[in-house]
Parts: structure tokens; sequence; C-alpha cells
């Protein structure tokens, strides 16, 4: 029997493991504990290092995954083809580290006048960074589960950080019980898809899926699965923890759940479409469908109402999320999966800049109102023009403006939504295209309150800035403005389709 | 080697454990007896897992569940810590009760 | 051409940027632009009038094929013309408009010349997505100069209604250019042009692209925010909805009816849509009393006159289009600004608050004569060559279907136009003043040079170009050339003769005239009619009703999906996730399945049963937890059962784990939680729970009908005998979990590290600093700082 079965494997060999490959995680590993001794080490006063220590950290991580980047020859398989390092997971984690790096200026002045704790949150947030950047790569259902909850523990942690403000506690408890709630879901689903293929190695997932019918098991793995990674990109009707807890997380931390854990969960669900579910386009396909035009035009309506500007951030950060679902309802279409991730991934850069850059200008200026209300942001041209400029740009960007990033994103996803041809894409499109025009009425209505009120108090005293503020600015005005002047930088990097196991038929 | 098995009723007892879970879920209002129903359905999760990887003969299933067992301890150490903070500021605060943040 | 775009972004943005500073000498800046325009499209002229244009290239994402292809041919050239020749006059003619300085003054002039920058872009453009770029930024500038008076709610009301619609309509227009585009395979006008697209698709594009040209070109049923928008300021309303930006659509469906008027359904469309505007525009225009919006309702009735002349795809036809286009934006503009001039010396526009005129307003009333009067097509002015041009234009090459009614409609709406046209000039002139009303109008002071000069220049080019309109044919021909390359357009004439179409034209001007003197009669039968017409829903009720009802969904989505119970949350999901898989596969229920084969998992099954049960509805809390660790414990067993005795042991002492951590934490809660009525009745909670019963029911019947087990020996089994001589261990799963899955279980360690010290963190009562403000967002807290544990937790 042990003969037979070696002989069988004859040429299987023990995972080597290429540590150049895991450069990027490892990187992140170390400096977790880095982090840690020096909170217990530095004194009270010095504590300020421990941000800019992150910021190294992840741009070290981020400079080898630069690195494996250009000096890459194809995908790296690790760990039995479980863990792949290919151009897909290359630029997502890019995206995530840069992400994460944008938040950590952005926390670093909030956490020291809002006295929350140092040492730990940093932990925190890079520990959530390596559970994305590990995601990227996970081909393997437990590798994604593992990934996902190491993303996630930390978030829901994160949620309630200011622990003496009461929405802050809600928030935490709402995200951390839909959270734990969402991963039952996702892990039940996980199991049954287990039983129902025999693997739970996506690309054998996928050709057991392929192979033949499928059955009820098979379908309601799948739903079960999708609705397990809708949670996380707050599709409707999953999204209702979103506002509740972006609006009473700390502002940075909400950035960081609006662009990175969104930005995670897409990718588990496209590594997921793309390599599992091929066989399955006649399930998910409805379903993503659906929810894509659910999220995006409940996103908008519930954000038509909004008066506070984080919680109408929220609302539209959810219906951007429909948007950058939408291409994905037709990933199995022939011949329109290559465009779907290309429009999926170049949305998610996009997306990313705009919403960062969004949330760095309230941060900024709430830093002088201390209000959140839409209001409040009144005459802000006539004591801050650098700030009324940043913000409208990201705005229009989020309205879909040319010649922003956001436009490019925009027209990149339809496209690839009528590439596919069929009715359910146009009448998809037709719904997206209503819905811009609803989301532009309130992103307008922001602009208008910015350019053209006075302020409401009459204060205009001109907005002091800390410099890591005014940093992360920088970095999404820039990304936001090259992104949408010059598309071809976007396009080029999306236009991969190197996703390893993806569109082999 | 280990016969095969119907794992059938193994599964409907998964269900079964997850709808209990999720019924729970649903009409309790203390946080804490939320949470342990999602146990519930963690744990239905991994009766699946287990049934399945007999069956199938695969320990890949089997592998699976340590995973979640040691995932699910540490969520209930961050339950239980959010709870504790957020019962420090409202003191017998309700699922019902969590509804500052809406609209 | 790139350089004048760019011109006008440097201009736009540093007056913009410039503020306060420039006050009203922003306009003078802001002429610079249009100047330069002028003056560069003057010396590019003659090559491109001899059929030579210019072009420019710019590859922008070469990925799909999208560059920005910039084409100066003769048709672009006439609309450079009218843009920045009317812009230019514009910029003067603020200058006296806005007498004063006030905040925001530079800002408009800014953004004006953006807007004309972005005009600029959307006629240059020879490449579709360009031109839609650029079209959206005309929508947005737009807005900005419609809502810059920031008081006034109307406007902000009105820009954003034109903004809504307008973006709606670009949208539509976005989706029916890429599907052109790719059914041509090229975006540019000049290759659709030699070689246009056919085919369903295609004929679904043109409508996208027809529906996106009419919101722009303020078409029925489209048309509301056109008259709203008038609450800009009148040099606004002056340019950008008279003579540029409500062309934008025009000039789209003219470029592009040569290739697709015989596609699809696309002549009838514009015949029956330009129709029915040309005709309601005239109808609401002689019921105004505000001049503003009288010109409002007749630039509604142009413009579906010129859909008519331009979008039929006939070149004779289309060359009287060109000539409205020239005439329209001489008369039009100077109509405007004597209506700006007379709200700024009387305060009013309203004409029966008007009661004539002094001496010195003799220059106005000469341009508001004359140009009334070209507007309602009385010889020998520019208006009536157009209309004559028109006219015969339909006589002698309107044979296509539906040509002739189109001519009828055209000759009713014109007697409509002479009627507004005269109801304008009897206005300015007092006939209508109320007695009742005050007078201001006789000792209302003369406007200055600067503010009659551009609107005296535009007269002349009205009188100029009606007596000797010989003087565009290089330029109209050349357009009708580039538009329609196999054509032959003929020469303007003032009077070409005796013919059918001067005939019409007498009969309208007759009829006109008929309609002026007996118009009180006329407006009793207009008001009877209104009556009997107002229940037909308007454009503008449409749009107050979809917004309407938007904001009702939006209340009342809120209230019931967001109202922040997480119990409703939990439900939500709850039933989308089982009643989704559930009507999947109700198809596919199998046999039940053979009875267990060891009695002792009935055993284990019903402790489990009964203990999960137990956990999820037992009221004391300590019982639960225990339940809990029950079902646990009984999940252990199963698992020896079922051969898996390490994750039996595992499951045992994290099992054991979690009960004691949640008996210590309970131990210290409060006893008693505080009462409230659920948020979910017991109704729904039945309900949602006996759909979730049915779901698993169905479910697990079905799951009978899994794949059989896969026939090769699994991954695993190799890694069960390798584990000793590659992984050099004896236990299968700590191998698996430190060699196989070492990285899974490196990413498991920092969970529980971080959840470890995440959670002591949050545990600890939270530490202040001597120097602690309260931080951003968090509003003043209640005085729950008192903590609730005991000592012990602490």
């Amino acid at each position: 029997m042990i003969a037979s079965l070696l002989a069988q494997a004859g040429d299987w060999t023990s995972p080597s493991i290429d540590w150049a490959a895991l450069a990027p995680e490892i990187v992140l590993a170390i400096g977790v504990n880095i982090i840690l001794l020096l909170d217990l080490q530095l004194a009270e006063t010095k504590k300020w290092a421990i941000a800019t220590i992150t910021g190294f950290v992840l741009l070290g991580s981020f400079v080898a995954v630069v690195v494996l980047a250009v000096t890459g020859d194809g995908a790296r398989s690790l760990f039995d083809g479980r863990y792949v390092v290919d151009d897909y997971a290359l630029i997502l984690k890019a995206l995530f580290l840069l992400a994460a790096y944008v938040v950590v200026l952005l926390s670093q002045t909030e956490l020291e006048e809002g006295g929350y704790y140092q040492g730990e949150f940093y932990v925190l947030l890079v520990c959530s960074v390596l559970g994305m950047v590990m995601m990227a790569s996970a081909r393997d259902l437990v590798s994604i589960f593992v990934a996902l909850e190491l993303l996630s523990i930390p978030a829901y942690m994160m949620a309630a950080w200011n622990k003496r403000n009461r929405k802050s506690n809600e928030a935490g408890i709402k995200y951390y019980l839909l959270g734990v709630f969402a991963s039952a879901v996702l892990l039940y689903g996980m199991s049954l898809l287990f039983g129902a293929t025999g693997s739970t190695k996506l690309t054998d997932i996928g050709a057991a899926l392929l192979d033949g019918d499928l059955i009820g098991l098979d379908v309601v793995a799948v739903v079960f699965v999708v609705c397990g990674f809708a949670f996380k990109i707050s599709a409707v009707p999953f999204h209702q923890w979103a506002p509740d807890t972006y609006e009473g997380a700390p502002t940075p931390v909400t950035a960081f759940f609006s662009v990175a854990t969104k930005a995670a969960g897409f990718v588990a669900l496209m590594s997921v479409v793309f390599i599992a579910f091929p066989g399955a386009d006649g399930v998910y396909q409805p379903l993503i469908w659906v929810m894509a035009a659910l999220t995006m035009t409940f996103g908008n309506v519930l954000a038509l109402r909004q008066t506070n500007i984080v919680r109408m951030l929220a609302y539209s950060s959810v219906s951007q999320g429909g948007f950058i679902l939408m291409p994905l309802a037709f990933a199995g279409e022939p011949g329109v999966g290559p465009a779907a991730l290309n429009a999926v991934i170049v949305y998610l850069i996009a997306y990313a800049f705009m919403n960062l850059g969004a949330f760095a200008v309230v941060i900024a200026v709430t830093r002088k109102t201390r209000s959140g209300e839409i209001s409040s942001f009144g005459g802000l041209f006539s004591y801050a023009p650098g700030l009324a400029v940043a913000m409208t740009i990201f705005f229009a960007s989020l309205a879909g403006i040319p010649p922003l990033a956001g436009w490019f994103a925009k027209f990149n996803a339809f496209k690839a939504v009528l590439d596919a041809g069929t009715t359910a894409a146009y009448v998809l499109a037709a719904i997206a295209a209503v819905n811009t025009v609803i989301a532009a009425a309130y992103y307008m209505r922001v602009l208008r309150v910015v350019w053209m009120d006075e302020a409401p108090d009459g204060d205009t005293s001109p907005v002091k800035s800390p410099a890591p503020v005014v940093a992360a600015l920088a970095i999404t005005v820039l990304g936001t403005i090259v992104l949408g002047v010059l598309p071809n930088l976007i396009a080029r990097a999306g236009a991969i389709d190197a996703l390893t196991g993806a569109f082999a038929g | 080697m280990i016969a095969v098995i119907e794992p059938t009723w193994y599964l409907l007892l998964a269900a079964m454990l997850f709808g209990i879970g999720a019924f729970g879920l649903m009409v309790r209002r203390n946080p804490l007896i939320m949470f342990m129903c999602v146990e519930l359905m963690l744990n239905a999760a991994n009766l699946t897992f287990v049934a399945m990887a007999t069956r199938l003969n695969d320990i890949n299933g089997q592998t699976a569940v340590f995973f979640v067992l040691v995932v699910a301890a540490a969520e209930v150490v961050v339950g239980l810590g959010i709870l504790v903070s957020i019962l420090r500021r409202r003191p017998g605060a309700t699922a019902d009760d969590l509804a500052e943040l809406k609209g | 051409m790139f350089f004048l775009l760019l011109l006008h972004l440097v201009i736009g943005i540093a007056i913009v940027a410039a503020g306060k500073m420039l006050g009203r000498r922003a306009f003078l800046v802001a002429a610079i632009a249009p100047l330069v325009t002028l003056l560069w499209a003057a010396a590019k002229a003659p090559g491109v009038l001899d059929g030579d244009p210019v072009t420019e290239s710019f590859a922008w994402i070469p990925q799909l094929g999208i560059d920005i292809d910039m084409r100066l041919d003769a048709f672009a050239l006439l609309m450079v013309a009218v843009i920045s020749g009317i812009g230019l006059l514009i910029c003067i003619y603020s200058m006296g408009y806005f007498s004063h300085d006030k905040p925001g003054l530079a800002r408009l002039a800014g953004v004006l010349v953006l807007f004309a920058g972005a005009m600029l872009g959307v006629v240059l453009s020879d490449q579709l997505i360009a031109l839609f770029i650029f079209w959206e930024l005309t929508s947005v500038t737009s807005y900005l100069l419609i809502g810059n008076d920031d008081t006034n709610p109307r406007a902000r009301a009105a820009s954003m209604q034109a903004i809504f619609i307008t973006g709606a309509g670009g949208l539509v227009l976005l989706a029916g250019l890429i599907i052109i585009g790719q059914a041509g395979g090229t975006y540019r006008m000049s290759e659709l042009l030699a070689d246009p697209p056919t085919g369903g698709a295609v004929n679904a594009g043109i409508v996208l692209v027809l529906i996106g040209a009419f919101t722009k070109s303020a078409q029925a049923p489209f048309s509301s925010w056109l008259p709203a928008a008038m609450v800009a300021p009148t040099p606004v309303s002056a340019y950008l909805h008279s003579a540029t930006m409500v062309k934008a659509g025009v000039y789209l469906v003219a470029r592009l009816a040569p290739m697709f008027a015989m596609t699809g359904s696309w002549r009838l469309v514009v015949m029956v849509i330009g129709a029915s505007t040309m005709s309601i525009g005239g109808l609401r225009a002689l019921r105004q009393t505000d001049l503003k919006l009288l010109l409002a309702y007749g630039t509604v009735s142009q413009l579906g006159f010129m859909m008519l002349l331009l979008g039929v795809g006939e070149y004779h036809i289309a060359e009287a289009g060109l000539v409205l286009i020239l005439a329209h934006a001489a008369f039009k503009a100077a109509l405007f600004m004597v209506v700006g001039i007379i709200d700024h010396e009387t305060g009013t526009r309203d004409i029966t608050e008007l009661h004539g005129f002094g001496p010195s307003w003799r220059l106005v009333q000469v341009v508001a004569v004359v140009s009334a009067a070209s507007m309602a097509g009385i010889p020998p002015l520019f208006g009536f060559v157009a209309k004559e041009k028109a006219l015969d234009g339909y006589l002698e090459h309107g044979d296509f279907a539906g040509a002739t009614a189109v001519l009828v409609v055209i000759v009713l709406a014109s007697i409509l136009t002479f009627a507004y046209s005269a109801r304008f000039v009897l206005g300015v002139f007092g006939a209508f003043g109320d007695v009742d009303r005050p007078v201001v109008s006789r000792t209302a002071h003369a406007p200055g040079a600067v503010f009659v000069g551009p609107s005296v220049v535009l007269a002349v080019a009205t009188i100029v170009f009606g007596i000797v309109p010989g003087l565009l044919d290089d330029l109209v021909e050349g357009a009708t050339t580039a538009l329609y390359p196999a054509s032959e357009p003929k020469a303007l004439h003032l009077f070409a003769g005796f013919n059918t179409a001067l005939l019409l034209s007498v009969v309208i001007i007759v009829c006109g005239v008929l309609l002026t003197v007996l118009r009180t009669r006329v407006t009793g039968v207009q008001r009877r009619a209104s009556e009997v017409i107002r229940p037909i829903p308007s454009g503008e009720q449409g749009y107050l009703g979809v917004l309407r009802g938007i904001s009702a969904v939006a209340n009342r989505v809120t209230a019931t999906v967001q109202n922040g119970s997480l119990p409703i949350y939990i439900a939500i999901i709850i039933l989308t996730v089982t009643l989704v898989p559930a009507a999947a596969f109700a198809t596919e229920i199998g046999p039940l399945p053979q009875w267990v084969e060891e009695p002792a998992h009935v055993v284990l099954v019903a402790v489990m049963v009964a203990a999960a049960l137990g956990a999820s509805i037992v009221r004391h809390r300590i019982a639960a937890a225990l339940m809990l660790g029950a079902v646990g414990y009984a999940m252990a067993g199963l698992y020896v059962a079922r051969g898996a005795p390490d994750l039996a042991l595992t499951q045992f002492s994290i099992e054991t784990l979690s009960t004691v951590l949640f008996v210590l934490v309970l131990r210290f809660l409060p006893r008693s939680w505080r009462h409230r009525a659920p948020s979910i009745a017991a109704p729904m909670r039945i309900a949602v729970a006996a759909a979730v019963g049915v779901g698993i029911f169905i479910f697990a019947l079905s799951a009978g009908n899994a794949r059989s087990s896969v026939d090769e020996p699994s991954m695993s089994e190799v890694m069960v005998e390798q584990s000793l001589p590659k992984g050099k261990g004896h236990n299968v799963v700590n191998v698996i979990l430190v060699d196989f899955r070492g990285w899974d279980t490196m990413g498991e360690i920092t969970v529980l590290l971080v959840a470890a010290i995440g959670a002591v963190s949050l545990a600890r009562p939270g530490r202040r600093r001597s120097d602690d403000h309260a931080p951003v967002f968090e509003e003043i807290l209640d005085a729950g700082d008192e903590p609730a544990l005991p000592e012990p937790l602490r």
C-alpha cells in the first residue's frame, strides 16, 4: 500500500520555500516584533517614533514587492500551489502597503491628540496588512480563511479603538458580531465546498466544478462563500455594518476600512471567482449581478440624505463597491474575464487614491472645525484654498468626472460590462449609469458647500495641517491626477492576465 | 483504512447546528450570547469539514479544522475584549441598545 | 489646438486663484482667451476652408486605443467662431453688467473661461471619448456658473437640475458612443464617416447618443432645465444657454447625422423630437411675462428647429441649419444682452412692470427690434436668410417620409416664433405695462457704452449678414462639405427669386402679425388650453417627480434597513443566505439517507442538538455558556468517532478554555439586562426562523447527491506518507501544520498574537494623559466614566 502510494507520488517533492518570494510578508512579520519591542522600551514622550518606524516597515515591504515585480520571471508558486506570488498578487500587495502607509500618515496626529494606545495600534495595523498581503497570494481555502481572519481580527479592535467614545464602542461591537457571523457563513460555505469538490486548493476546486453538472451542494457552497466575502466588501444586503462602523470608528481607521479591507475582500472574491468558480458562473454571476445593482443603488440613495460627511463617505464607499463589483458579474462570459479582472484592479487602485484622499481632507479639516457635519465645510475655499482644491479633486474623481482617476476606473468598468454584450450587461450598465448621476448629486453638493458657502461661524482662521497629513494629501492628489491624466500607467499595470490558474480554458 | 460512511446525517446535523446558531443570533439580545451562537455556527462548519474529510479520505479537511479552532479561540478573546470595553461604558447594554449609529 | 485648451485652463485657474485681487478686471483677463482663439482661427481659416483640416494627436491610453485627436475642419471653425466670438463680446458685456465688485465675480470669470475651453474641446475633438470628456466638463462648469449665486436657493436647485439632466444624458451618451465605437472599430469621427458601422447594436447606440444630445440641447421632454437655469447671471445665460453649450447637442447630431441618418430610427426620432420641441417651446414662450424666460423658451424652440435641419442627414437642409446656428447666436445673444441691460437698470424684467423707456434708450431699443425681427424671420435680416434657406431645403429636397409633415410644423412654429418675437418687442416698449405696477423704466439710467456695445456689434452683424449673406458663403459651404464630403452646397442669397419658400415666408409673417394683433384673444384661448393640458405631466413635473421619488425611497429605505439595530441587520443577512440557495436547489431533493451506523452517535447528536438549542434559548447566561461547552464536548466525541483524535483533543482543550473565559467574564457583568421592546416583532422572528429551518431541510435532503470520493490518491495521502521522510516527524498532523501548511500556521500564530495584544489593550481601562483633549469626531461624552467593572478585571 505504502509502496504503491510512493510510486504514484514519485514526482512529488517536499515544499521547498522560496524565501525571496515571501520577503514582503517576512519584512512585515519582523516589523511587528520590532514595533512591539520598541513600544515596551520607548518612553512615553518618544512614542511618536513608532509611527515613523511603522512607516518604514511598510515601505520596506513595499520595496520588496517592487523588487519582486521588477526582477520577477513569471509566477512563483509555493506550498504546492497554495501560495502564489504572481503579478496579480504583487500589484495588490503594493496597493495594500501603500494604502496602509497613507493610513499611518493620517493616524499619527490623530492618535497623539486622541491619546489612544500607540504601539498596540500600529501592531494591529501591520498585522492586518500582513493578512491582506497574504490574502493576495492565498490560493487555498484554508489560507484564505486564515488571511481573512488575520486582517479582520485586528480590524475589529481598531474599530473600537477609541474606547472612551460610545460610538466607537458601538462601531467595534457591531463590526465584530457581524464580522464573525460572516466568517461563520464563509467557513460553512468553505466546508461544503471542500465536501463537494474534495479539495481546499482553488485550482482543484475549479477543475472539480468544471467537471460535470453542478449539484445542489455546489450551489449552496458557492452562494455561502460569495456571501461571506460580500460582507467584507460591504455589498448590499451585507453592508449594514459599514456606515455604522465607519461613523463610529476613528477616522483614519475608517479610511483604512473603506479602502484596504474592502480591497482585500475583493482580492479574495476575485481569486475565488476566477480560479475556483469558472464552472459555477451560472451561480455566482446572477448573485453578483443582483448584489452589484443593489449595492450601487442603495449606497447612493442612502448617501443622498446624509448630513455627516463621514457617514456620507461610508455610503459612497458602499456604492463605489457596487461599481467595482459590476464587472465580476460577467467574469465568466467568454472573452470578458481578463477585461473584468483588469477593470476591478484598475478601479481598486483609483478608488484607493481618491477615497484615502477624501478622508485625508476630512481629517485635516475636522482638526480645526471639530465637526463632521457637511455644513461645517462651508467657506473652506476662503480659508484653506489648498484643502478645498484637494477636496474638489477627490470628490470630482469619486463622481467620475474626467480627467481624474475615478473617471478612467468607471470607464473601464463600463467597457468591461458592455464587452459582455448580453441583455443583462446592458441593463446593469444602465443601472450603473443612473447611479453615477445620483452619486454626482451628493458629491457636487459637498463641493458647492466648500466653494460657495460662508464659513458657518465666521471663523476663517487658516487650517494648520501637520506634515504627515500634508504628505498623505500629496500622495493621494498626485495619484488621483496622474492616474486620470495618464491612465495608461494603470492600464498597463492592470493589463495582467497573470492571475495564475485563471483563464486556463 | 477508514470505511466510506454516508455523511448525509452529519451534514444535516451540521446544518441544524448552523441554523440553531443563526436563530439564536437573531433572537438573543445579549451580545455575549449572540457571540456564543456564532461559535455554534463555526462548530457546524468544523463538523462538515471532518465528516467530509473522512468520506473523501482527505486529511486536509481535518487540518482545516485545526486552523478554525484556533481562530475561533482568538475570536473569543477579541470579542470579550471589546465587550468588556463597551460594557464598562454602558452597563447592561443589549443588542437593541446598540442603535446609536443609524440612518 | 492643445495650446488653446491649455491657455483656457491656465487663464481660468489663474483668475480663480487671483480671486479678489482682480475684481471686475477679471473679465478683461478672461477676454484674452477668446481673443487669442479668434486670431488663431483666423490664421488657420484659409487653409481649412480650402478643405485642408488642421489635426493634432496625442496618444493617451494606447492600451485601449484611445487617443486625443483634435481636428479643425470648416464646421469646427464655424463653431469656434461662434464660441470665441460671442465669448469675447460676453467678456466685454460682463464688465458693464457687473458694475460693482462683489465676491465670487472672479470665480465666475474664471469658470467662464474654463467653460469656453471645454466647449472648444467639444467641437475640436475628433475622437468620441475625448468629445465625451469635454462634454461632461461643460456640464460641470455650467453647474458652477448657474449656481454661482450662492445665496439664492433657486439658483442651487436650478444648477442641480441642470447637472442632473445633462449629467445623466452625458452618461447615456457615453454608453452610446462606446457601442458605436466598438461596432465601428474606431472612435474617430473622421474615420467613422468614411465607413459608418451598422447592425442591431448600432441601432441601440444611436438612440442612446440621441438621448444624450437631446438632454444637452434641451429637447422635449428634457427641456425643463433650460428655463430653470435662467436664474444664472444674464451674461452666463447669453453665452451658455443661447450661443454655445445648448448647441453642443445640435453639434453632435450634425456631426453624426451624415453617418447614421439612414440607420435604424435616427431620422424618425430626430423629426418627432425636433418638431415637438420646436412647437412646445414656441407655445410656452408666448405665455411668458418674464423676458428672460420668454427668450429661454424661444431658445428651446429654435434648438428644436436646428435639430430638424441638421439631424435629418440631407445636406441641403443641413446647410440651412449651419446658417441658423450663426444667425441664432447673433440675435439671441443680443436679445439676452438687452434683457440683461433692462434688468440691470430697472431691476425688473417682467413685461407687466415695463412702461417703455426714455429717449436715451434709443440704441438699446434699436438692437432689440433688429434682433427680434431677425428671430421672427423678417427681411432683410440674417434670420430671414436662414429661415428662407430652411424652407427651401425642405421644399426642394424633403423627399423622405415625413418631410412634408415636418415642413408644416416648421411653418406653424415659425408663426409662433414671429408672435413671441413681437411679444418681446412690445414688452420692451411697454405695451403690456400694468398700470398698477410701479413705473421704473421711464426714469431708468441709460446704460454705458461698454454695456451696450457688444449687443450693437451683434445687431450690426445681423444686418450685414442679412443684406450680404455671400460674405459667409465660404464658411457655410466649407462646413457643409466637411459634414457631407459628397455635397455641392449652394450659395446664400437674401433674395432667391419668387418661389414657394418666399410665399411661405409671407404666410408666416402675415399669420404672425394676425396672431400679434389678436393677442388678447389668443392669450385667453391659451389659458383655457393650458387648463386642459395641465393634467398631462410635463418634463418639469417628471423631473420633480423623479426627485421626490428618490427622496421618498431614500427615507423609507433608511428607516427600515439602516435603523442601527443589530438584530435586524442579522435577520436580513440570514434570510438572504438561506433563501437564495434554497430556491436554487429545491428541485434536487434526494431520497432520505441511510440511518447512522453507530448507536453511540445518536446519543452524542441528541446531546448536541439539545445543548445547542438550550444555549440559544435559555435565559440564564452561565447556563448558556455551559451548554455551549456541552456542544463542544459532544463535538469532540464525534471527532473521536470519525477517527480524528488529535482534533478531538484540540477541540476539548479549546472548548474548556472558552467556557472558562465566558463564565469568568459573565461573572463580572451585571446580572440584569435592561429590558426594552425587541426591535423585531415575535412573528417576524418566527417567520425568519421557519425560513431558515425549511432552507436547511431542503438542503439536507439534496445534499445526498454530493459527488462521490475522488478516485486518485489525494495529495493528503501523499502527505501522510511523506511526513516522516520529508518532514522528519512521526505525527502527521504536526508535520502538516508546521511544514506543508507552515505559512498558514505562521498567519495563525500572528492572529493569536494580535488577539492577545489587542484584547488586553481594549479591556484595560483607558489611560489618560495630562494634556489630553478631545479627539476629532469625539463628542463631549456623557459622564459615563465610572467603571462598571469590579476591581479584579481592571
